[in-house]
Parts: structure tokens; sequence; C-alpha cells
């Protein structure tokens, strides 16, 4: 039981950057956007090449991956998709263009890593500190502890900052937060930033702690949108406890049914999810 | 009128450009080669790309070598070798063997490195009548599935069966978990295991199969780890191979690792990092760097000249299945079922990786050393 316990803690806290990343995006954009695992996954390798191909301390390479990706995330969230809006495209439509575009670009990283998958940990391995009858590397636990400070810091600064705010007002209504002299884009674009950095953040620390793909993209995305649906109810910070959920879900299946199940978890997570919503919106509440 | 006349114009030109292709691909092979010796193309299905790209790329490097001296000493043909990513996926294998054959008219094919895409190419190539030569297929399914398919790397039946041997009675152990790759490769390992431990009086404990891209192993070790075994072995590659001997360290788990060939590589030491240090494996090859047979000693020697390092198992296999196809033209010309009857009847072929004796099934065999891995290196084991 320990170790399902930590299995789905560390787990649940790469999904948390990511879904948060993906939550923020997707209160102002309001947009599935298929193509924001590949954040996570093109961060994972561009630190990969600038660290292991190019021999740069990790105090230049990470960095550099989050400021690239972060402009990559930015590009999409702040300037693509609001002209998508305006050219009138629908939901459906940029839902289809974003898978479109996680497809190039995973096909990009396979033809510039020749499709091999990429590592970038170090050579010294230590035997895990035993946690609630598991095990949890030093990794481990800054991956957990990075998520949950983030993870408070942003729900401070959505709730108590006037930032924040701002944030929500946009998310809420961009005509009327420009009326109130709000500057839109500017909110926007550090919202898209936020967003890529906190998933780049999570890429950059999973290549440390195992094999990246270039195919990664897609399950990363679902696994954010699944997040954030079942924590839709309760607010920006909900992504978080839906990706705690949705991890909890995914390593009883694979510690309990079978071990290969990793994507039919996620997807059965989807699937679950999918029905609930629509259940939710069909049934009228009482009274 | 002029739009129908527009599209006529261009379904000409595309018509004309198409038909010049076709013809000039035709022209190129009746042409010949340099100074009118006769082309003779060789095709080659290799994992370029993918997760076991190394292999790929250091057979196609001895094949190139290979192709080089043959070019050099021959009076008669100039050989040429279309290269074919099969990027390590039997779908894509079989589509570049029809390719091969049907647009390149090679007239014998070197691959695939691993088994999967090796024992899905193989009826295609046989239906073809064109003889294919394996660096490194090793899956028991390959002997004696075709009268053309023949490789210069031994069956699994020999690295499973001595591992069992070695397991049961070098190492003393008793009860053995197996982690395999769902594939040709890892079932056949698997199963030859199995069958000669348990022969020995060892049980297997759990035997776990995991897919080809999987990356996070803890699942598989939690439950390895609660069958209790002495020694777990691994049947798979060098990049799971080193994913799951740093997690099962992560884990605390103290078994002793066993490995297949296929574990030596240095991305193995790369993932794996100091927790690859006392995995032992077979090594089936017959390849000697050091060895003082004048085949060996020339292809180091030469192969150090054209790419400035020393080359390894991978590319020395490649080197053989090249040389034996090269060899066969020479000798009774460039035809399927001559290539064929020469390869079936070679015995005690001095390649760069050993003697090369192929039996009734396309077979080798070959001695094998157990090796392990110590500091970070692969050495000679001594117990």
């Amino acid at each position: 039981m320990g170790s399902i316990l930590v299995a789905a803690i560390v787990s649940g806290s790469i999904y948390a950057l990511v879904s948060l990343g993906f939550a923020l995006a997707f209160r102002i954009s309001s947009v599935f956007n298929l193509a924001h695992g590949i954040l996570l996954v093109t961060a994972g390798y561009l630190n990969y090449w600038l660290a292991v191909q190019h021999g740069l301390s990790p105090w230049i390479s990470v960095p550099t991956s989050l400021a690239l990706v972060g402009a990559l995330g930015l590009t999409i969230e702040a300037v693509l998709i609001p002209a998508a809006k305006t050219a009138g495209l629908k939901p459906v439509d940029l839902l289809l263009l974003s898978w479109l575009m996680l497809l190039i670009v995973q096909d990009v990283l396979a033809i510039a890593f020749e499709s091999q998958s990429i590592y970038v940990g170090a050579s010294q391995v230590r035997e895990g500190w035993a946690v609630f009858g598991g095990r949890v590397t030093p990794l481990q636990a800054l991956i957990v502890a990075t998520s949950i400070l983030v993870g408070a810091a942003l729900f401070l600064i959505i709730r108590r900052s006037a930032t924040g705010q701002e944030v929500l007002a946009v998310g809420d209504d961009p005509r009327l937060a420009m009326i109130c002299g709000l500057n839109v884009k500017k909110i926007i674009g550090l919202n898209a930033a936020a967003a890529a950095l906190l998933t780049a953040g999570a890429g950059i620390l999973m290549s440390y702690q195992e094999r990246l793909d270039p195919t990664l993209g897609f399950r990363f995305s679902v696994i954010a949108i699944v997040s954030t649906l079942i924590g839709f109810p309760l607010g920006p910070a909900g992504a978080v406890v839906g990706a705690y959920v949705l991890a909890l879900f995914e390593t009883l299946v694979l510690y309990v049914v079978d071990p290969g199940l990793r994507d039919a978890a996620v997807y059965a997570g989807l699937f679950l999810v999918l029905v609930w919503t629509y259940r939710r919106s069909l049934v009228p509440p009482e009274g | 009128m002029s739009r129908v006349r527009d599209h006529l114009l261009a379904c000409t030109a595309l018509g004309t450009f198409l038909l010049l292709c076709v013809a000039t691909n035709g022209c190129k092979k009746e042409e010949g080669g340099a100074r009118g010796k006769t082309l003779v193309t060789l095709g080659a299905v290799l994992p370029l790309t993918g997760e076991v790209a190394n292999w790929g790329k250091d057979s196609s490097n001895g094949v190139d070598l290979a192709i080089d001296e043959a070019n050099r000493r021959s009076a008669k043909y100039t050989f040429r070798v279309a290269y074919e990513d099969s990027k390590g996926k039997a779908a894509e294998a079989v589509g570049a063997v029809r390719k091969l054959v049907d647009v390149d008219k090679v007239v014998g094919i070197i691959g695939d490195n691993i088994s999967g895409p090796t024992v899905a190419m193989v009826p295609v190539a046989d239906a073809a009548k064109v003889p294919v030569i394996s660096p490194s297929a090793s899956s028991p399914k390959l002997s004696g599935m075709s009268k053309y398919f023949f490789r210069v790397y031994p069956s699994d039946t020999a690295e499973g069966g001595f591992m069992a041997e070695v397991a049961a009675t070098k190492l003393g152990l008793k009860k053995v978990a197996i982690l395999y790759i769902n594939n040709d490769f890892g079932v056949g390992l698997r199963d030859v295991f199995s069958k000669g431990f348990t022969a020995k009086g060892g049980q297997i404990v759990s035997a776990q199969g995991y897919n080809e891209d999987q990356t996070d192993f803890r699942p598989y070790l939690t439950r390895v780890q609660e069958a209790g075994p002495d020694g777990i072995y691994l049947a798979g590659y060098y990049k799971d191979g080193g994913a799951i001997l740093k997690q099962a360290r992560e884990l605390g788990i103290n078994a002793r690792f066993l490995g297949s060939t296929t574990h030596e590589d240095p991305q193995l030491i790369t993932i794996g990092g100091d927790a690859a240090d006392g995995l032992v494996y077979p090594y089936s090859t017959g390849y000697d760097e050091d060895s003082a047979d004048k085949a060996v000693v020339d292809f180091n020697t030469a192969f150090k000249t054209k790419y400035g390092k020393g080359p390894g198992l991978i590319a020395a296999l490649g080197y053989d299945c090249a040389s034996l196809l090269v060899d066969a033209i020479e000798a009774r010309g460039p035809s399927g079922e001559t290539i064929r009857d020469f390869l079936a009847n070679t015995k005690g072929y001095h390649g760069a990786t050993g003697e090369i004796t192929f039996d009734e099934s396309g077979d080798v065999h070959k001695p094998i050393l157990l090796k392990t891995v110590q500091a970070g290196k692969f050495v000679v084991w001594k117990p």
C-alpha cells in the first residue's frame, strides 16, 4: 500500500504542474488545447540537448529551456489562439488545429532526435528513503515539494493579488475587463507564460526522473484536460486536486490490475469524466 | 477552354516527369557500375532511427566498410547498398523489404538487427526468393523459418539456456523473477530461460512482460519484489535494462541481476548509472576485439582508419553480413538462388566476429563468454 501511495503522490505532483498550467490557460482561452502536452516534451528534450549533448550546466540548461518553451507557450496561447478566434474559428476547429500542431511538433522532435527517448539522469543511484512503506528518492521529493510550493504560491497569487484578480476578470469576460481599463493583452500574455512555465518545469523534472518520448505529449494533454475537468467545481486550484485524484486512480490500476494499463487508465479517466460532466449538464440541480 | 488546356498541360508535364523518373531508374540498373563492371544492389533494412538506432548505425558502418573494400577489390562487380529504416518496427520492415525487392531489385538483404521486424520481413523476402542475412536478430522463431534466411548471431536458445545454467549452478540461485520485453525477442528468451532454469530445479517466481515504450518500471518491480526472488533475469534491451536497474536500486531491491548480450551498450551505463554494476550477462557473439585472427585484426584496422574509432560488436556483425553476401556474389553470381546456396554451404568462414558455419536452419553456433558491469565498464566476469 505504501508503494501505491508514494507512486500516486509523485505522479500526481507532475500531473498537478501540467494541469495547473493547462487550467490557467483554459481559464482565459476556454480552448481544449491538445498541443499543451508538447510544452512538457519540448522542455525535456531541449534540456537534454543543452545539458547532455552540449554539456551545459543545469544552471544554464534549465532556465534556458524554461525561457524558450515559455515563449512557445506564450505564442500559442497569447498570439495564435486569439488570432484564430478573431478569424472566427469555432472551438471544435481550434481543438482539431491544436491536435495537428501536437502531431507536427511531435514529428519534428522525432526527426531531430531520431525517434529516440531521452534521459538526463545522474550516474549515482541511491536507494530511496523509506516513507509510508514505499521508497522516495531525493528527486521525487523535489518534484513533490515543487508541485506543492508552486501550487500554493499560484493559489495565493490568484486569490489575493491584483494580478490574480485581473486574470480571473479577463477569464470571466475579456470585453468587460477591457472596458474597465484592464490591459487584456498583457494579462493574457502573463497568464500564457505562467501556464507554459509550469508545464515546461514538469517536463524538465520528468527528464531527470525517467525517459521521455516524443509521443508523450498527447497523453499529458489528456491528463491535463481530465484533471482540470475533475477539479473544475473547485476553481483554479481544482486542477491540482484533479491531478492527484487521476494519479491515484491510475496508480491503483497499475499496481492492482496490470502495470501495462497506464495509457488505458488515463483514457478511461477521460471517458468517465466526460460522462460525468455530460450528465451534470443534462440533469439540472434540484430546486 | 484555357482552363481545360492548362489542366491538360499540367497532366502531360506530370506524366512526362513520372515517365522520366521510371525510365532513369530502370536505365541506372542496366548501365552497370564503374568501368564496365556489373552494378549489384544489396538491400539493408536496419533500425536507423528509434530506440535501438545505435545498433542500426553501427551495423551500417560495418556494411559500408565491407562494400568499400569489395568495390576496391572486385574486377567484375560494383556493389551498392540501398538502406531502408525499419525504425525497429515490424510494419516498417515489411514495407522496406517490399520496396527493396520491387523497386531497387536487390539480390540480397541485410537485416534487421532485432527479432520483431526480422520475423515479419523474412516471409516477404522468402516469397521473392531473396536471401536475408541478419546481424543480430536472435529469436528462436527464426531458426529454419525460411531456406533464404541466415544469421551471424546465435539464436536465443543458446544464450537463454546458458544463462539458466549459470543462474542455477554458478550463481546458485533458487528463485528467479523474469522481466521481459513483450516482443519476439523477450518472449523467446523468457521461454528458453524458464525451461532451462526449472529443469535444473529452480523456480520462476514471477514473469512480468512490459511494452516497448515503457519507461516507468516501478509497478513491475514492486510485484517482482513481493515475489521475493534472489535473482532477476532481464530479457530486454539496453535502454529498458538501464531504467530497470536504476529504479530497482531506488526501490531497495537487492536481488542478483542477470541480463542478455543486448545489454552491452554505453547507454545502459548512462541510464542505469552505478546501479548497472554487478549485472551478469552472456556475450554470445564470438566477437573478440583483441583476437589475433587475421580477419579480426584487418577489420579492426580498416574500421579505425575509416571511422577514427573502434568498431564494437554490432559493426563487426554488419561487416560479416555484407562480406558474406559479397563473397557469395563473387563466387556464384548475383542471383538469389546462387547466393542462398553459397550461404547454406558456408563452413568455417573467418569473419570479424569469429568463425561462421551455418547449420541447416541458417543458424550459427558461437562460444559464449560471461561478462559483467564493473565500475561502469563491460568486463569478463570472474566469479
